[in-house]
């Protein structure tokens, strides 16, 4: 069941149904667990893969309540280590498999984010630990089914408040139109846009790999970005939405990313839940831990760099158990502490004025946010390209053709930039405009599907 | 005005303002689509499936007992309604047939006619299936094979057939398998069909992807460091080959098939028998034809004896049932009115015909 699918509006019929008829009482300790329940065996690949991943929830109920009990450093870095052990072995990764039946392990869905969840919920426990912590109100946290694919990730504390509130909460016309504003726009994005998109990267991506082609390996590179926002920010947008009908507010995933004017603001906008995550639990223990060890104002730049470096190789890694994520993780991790460096010493030695004045004009911006764009580019190919094309496009092309197909890209980068810059960020708009937009979408969508009829397979993050 | 009102009412101005369009710039649509000849080679049964999907709701206008032929590209060009219907006055013949179709798709295809057919037309009525070894072919190997299957279905991996990659275009109105379909009342699916026919005008002039235009662009392949002019153009593409390979045509079969031990599975007859029963159910007779085939065709290709074997016992075990008959017509046709290894020759259509038409004539 994907989440373009028919059934997925059947089951949230279902759901809606039973949370809003069922008595109201019953919606936190019943009626949510059990659409957890069932959206799990309905979307996981197989019914080992669904059983595995109950068994992991048992397992991280299992250490958070060792984790309240003990209270210690050596428990929470203990739990931690078992976590992402479970995690590493479910996921498949080649250097765990001389783990036990590594080979059998069956495929999961949405473990990915289970794992970010889950971290989160030690380390905050440990942090400010509880008197208990309720069983269900973990389960529904972890499993919660508008987010299980692929997120956004909410915190505990905020999950636990709505949660909390889902007995008072009454579906009222207000709600349904926000609702099925992001839903239909989600849809939009998802079916319309992402399909085009995608026939382009694909047709593209054949192209590219038929022959030294410059060209079309830069642009394949900039329409799978492409692809890959309209794709992400639509299932982001269908999964607020029908959170929204239940009481839940998820957290936004995205900030007008194509706005942004470097390689980190560009990560400050994008998949902003998962970047909060790392940012608050890997960047900034990590860039702590490297400051004591190394406290002179002389190592801070190197020691926020090292930290960039890490955090973004730890982001490369988290999408895949391949040795392509693994180039993905440096290529992230090299322009994240680059870009960091650059800009520090940048600072330094222009002083704040003059370098608010530089950063602020076009002939600067231009360039520098192409630069940006095109590395992007560049360092998420390993998401579409296995290791093994990887290798044969770096034969095929060799060191100047790969330089072409970016320098490519980045000029047409360079052209478009200041256009798009000069584009007004849209306000809100008048609930009229808003329905109006939404008949029009629908219509879109719906003449879309019948003269191209839908091409698209799998959802793409939920690869991860 | 209410919120809701107003989006119902922009999505259906929206639609209405689309079609309109449409049929202003593109003309309404042919009241029946065209059961056209095929043109080989082709990778593409687009329009084919379009016309079994649209063209079945013209069943319900029918004022006669229907004639309503089912199969593969052999059948669809050589019992057009054009020929054969002076020949069977006493019917409304419509032929359904899609060019490589199996017995699956068949399947399928009947699933429309019996939506759109108004049950009463349906007593008295025939149903004629044109059978051959090809159309016994394995769904696994039929709906992914490269040769005749769009790159981006091959891609995805996915048995669906022609049929139903059209009907992906509205699924729950269109695709006989959705339970919406199914549910759907008859009149409200011919409706709903009849408007989204309006749109099957523009299909010709789009490209099957919205990409493809972009992706035509010769310059994708054209290095950025070499002058333009410096190239020099591709030279036209050869014309494609008036004659066929008969021969070769035959070893395309053989393979395509794809079997080991040339042992035809039972898949497609379970899906025959299937089909049979939901035509009997539904009170139709069913009139299985041994299609034409070269002689030589018959004796050197290693599926024609078992596939005749096979068709014969499944009818056998069929034959209690006194609305349902097998007519052999493999020896009708001599080999001078085929074009190829197994389609009519152009003037040899009305002899086809009027050999499919005497032997329905026949008592039962």
């Amino acid at each position: 069941m994907t989440i373009v699918s028919l059934n997925f509006l059947v089951f949230l019929g279902g759901a809606l149904a039973c949370f809003h008829l069922l008595p109201h009482r019953w919606r936190p300790g019943f009626v949510f667990p059990a659409t957890c329940l069932v959206f799990l065996v309905l979307v996981s690949p197989s019914p080992s893969g669904a059983a595995a991943l109950l068994v992991y929830f048992a397992l991280l109920w299992m250490l958070l309540e060792l984790a309240i009990r003990s209270r210690g450093r050596p428990t929470l870095i203990g739990a931690l280590a078992v976590v992402l052990l479970g995690f590493g072995w479910l996921k498949g990764y080649e250097f765990l498999s001389f783990l036990p039946l590594s080979a059998a392990v069956p495929a999961t869905i949405g473990l990915a984010y289970i794992l970010i969840r889950s971290i989160q919920l030690l380390v905050d426990t440990m942090e400010s630990p509880p008197a208990r912590i309720n069983p269900v109100t973990v389960f529904n946290f972890l499993m919660a089914w508008p987010c299980l694919v692929s997120g956004p990730i909410q915190r505990y504390d905020d999950f636990e408040r709505q949660l909390a509130a889902m007995p008072s909460f009454r579906l009222g016309r207000d709600v349904i139109l926000r609702a099925m504003e992001r839903i239909i726009r989600g849809y939009f994005f998802v079916c319309v846009v992402g399909d085009a998109t995608r026939g382009l990267w694909l047709g593209l991506k054949d192209i590219a790999f038929a022959g030294a082609h410059p060209l079309a390996l830069g642009a394949s590179q900039a329409a799978f970005l492409f692809h890959l926002f309209f794709d992400f920010a639509g299932y982001t947008e269908i999964v607020i939405g029908v959170g929204y009908l239940f009481g839940l507010a998820l957290p936004e995933n995205f900030n007008r990313p194509f706005r942004a004017r470097s390689f980190l603001d560009f990560w400050n906008r994008w998949h902003m839940t998962m970047s909060g995550f790392f940012k608050t639990y890997v960047f900034n223990p990590a860039a702590m831990a490297l400051t004591r060890i190394a406290p002179s104002p002389a190592w801070t730049v190197v020691c926020a760099t090292a930290a960039f470096f890490a955090t973004f190789f730890l982001v490369g890694l988290w999408h895949g158990t391949t040795w392509a994520f693994v180039i993905c993780g440096l290529l992230l991790g090299l322009g994240a502490s680059v870009n960091h460096a650059y800009t520090t010493r940048l600072r330094v030695a222009l002083g704040r004025q003059r370098h608010d004045r530089l950063t602020s004009h076009l002939l600067y911006v231009a360039p520098a946010t192409a630069f940006a764009f095109t590395y992007l580019c560049l360092s998420v190919t390993p998401l579409w390209m296995t290791a093994e094309e990887l290798s044969a496009t770096l034969g095929r092309y060799g060191a100047s053709g790969l330089l072409l197909a970016e320098a490519v890209l980045f000029l047409v980068m360079l052209l478009a930039i200041p256009w798009w810059l000069k584009q007004e960020a849209g306000g809100p708009r008048p609930q009229w405009l808003a329905c109006i937009l939404m008949g029009a979408q629908l219509a879109a969508i719906q003449l879309y599907l019948f003269l191209f009829p839908a091409t698209g397979g799998l959802f793409f993050y939920e690869q991860f | 005005m209410k919120p809701f009102a107003l989006i119902t009412l922009s999505w259906f101005a929206c639609m209405a303002a689309a079609l309109a369009v449409c049929v202003a710039v593109f003309g309404r649509p042919e009241a029946r689509l065209p059961v056209e000849v095929l043109k080989l080679p082709r990778t593409s049964f687009r329009d084919e499936a379009l016309r079994a999907i649209f063209d079945s709701r013209n069943l319900a206008k029918a004022g006669k007992p229907l004639l309503l032929i089912l199969g593969a590209s052999a059948t669809q060009e050589g019992y057009p309604p054009s020929a054969l219907q002076p020949l069977l006055p006493d019917f409304s013949v419509n032929n359904l047939a899609i060019g490589a179709a199996n017995v699956t798709e068949m399947d399928q295809a009947l699933d429309l006619a019996l939506k759109s057919a108004r049950p009463a037309g349906l007593q008295g009525s025939e149903l004629v299936l044109g059978l051959s070894y090809p159309v016994f072919v394995r769904d696994g190997r039929r709906w992914t094979h490269p040769d005749i299957v769009g790159a981006d279905m091959v891609r995805r991996g996915e048995v669906v057939s022609d049929i139903v990659k059209e009907a992906t275009r509205c699924p729950p109105l269109l695709d006989p398998g959705n339970p919406v379909f199914r549910l759907t009342p008859a009149p409200l699916s011919e409706w709903a069909r009849g408007t989204l026919a309006a749109l099957l005008p523009l299909l010709s002039h789009l490209t099957v992807h919205p990409a493809d235009p972009v992706l035509a662009w010769p310059h994708w392949r054209h290095h950025p460091l070499v002058p333009v002019a410096a190239v020099a153009p591709a030279p036209p593409p050869p014309p494609p080959e008036s004659h066929v390979d008969a021969r070769k045509q035959m070893d395309w079969l053989t393979d395509y098939m794809g079997e080991e031990g040339h042992r035809l599975p039972e898949e497609q007859f379970a899906v025959l028998r299937r089909l049979v029963g939901k035509a009997r159910r539904a009170g139709m007779r069913v009139t299985a034809v041994n299609l034409p085939l070269p002689s030589w065709h018959q004796t050197d290709s290693p599926y024609h004896a078992a596939y005749w074997t096979a068709l014969q016992h499944t009818l056998r075990e069929l034959s209690a049932d006194p609305g349902v008959r097998l007519i052999d017509l493999s020896s009708s046709a001599p080999d001078t009115w085929f074009r190829d290894s197994s389609h009519p020759a152009k003037e040899a259509v009305q002899d086809w015909s009027a050999a499919l038409a005497r032997s329905i004539s026949q008592p039962w």
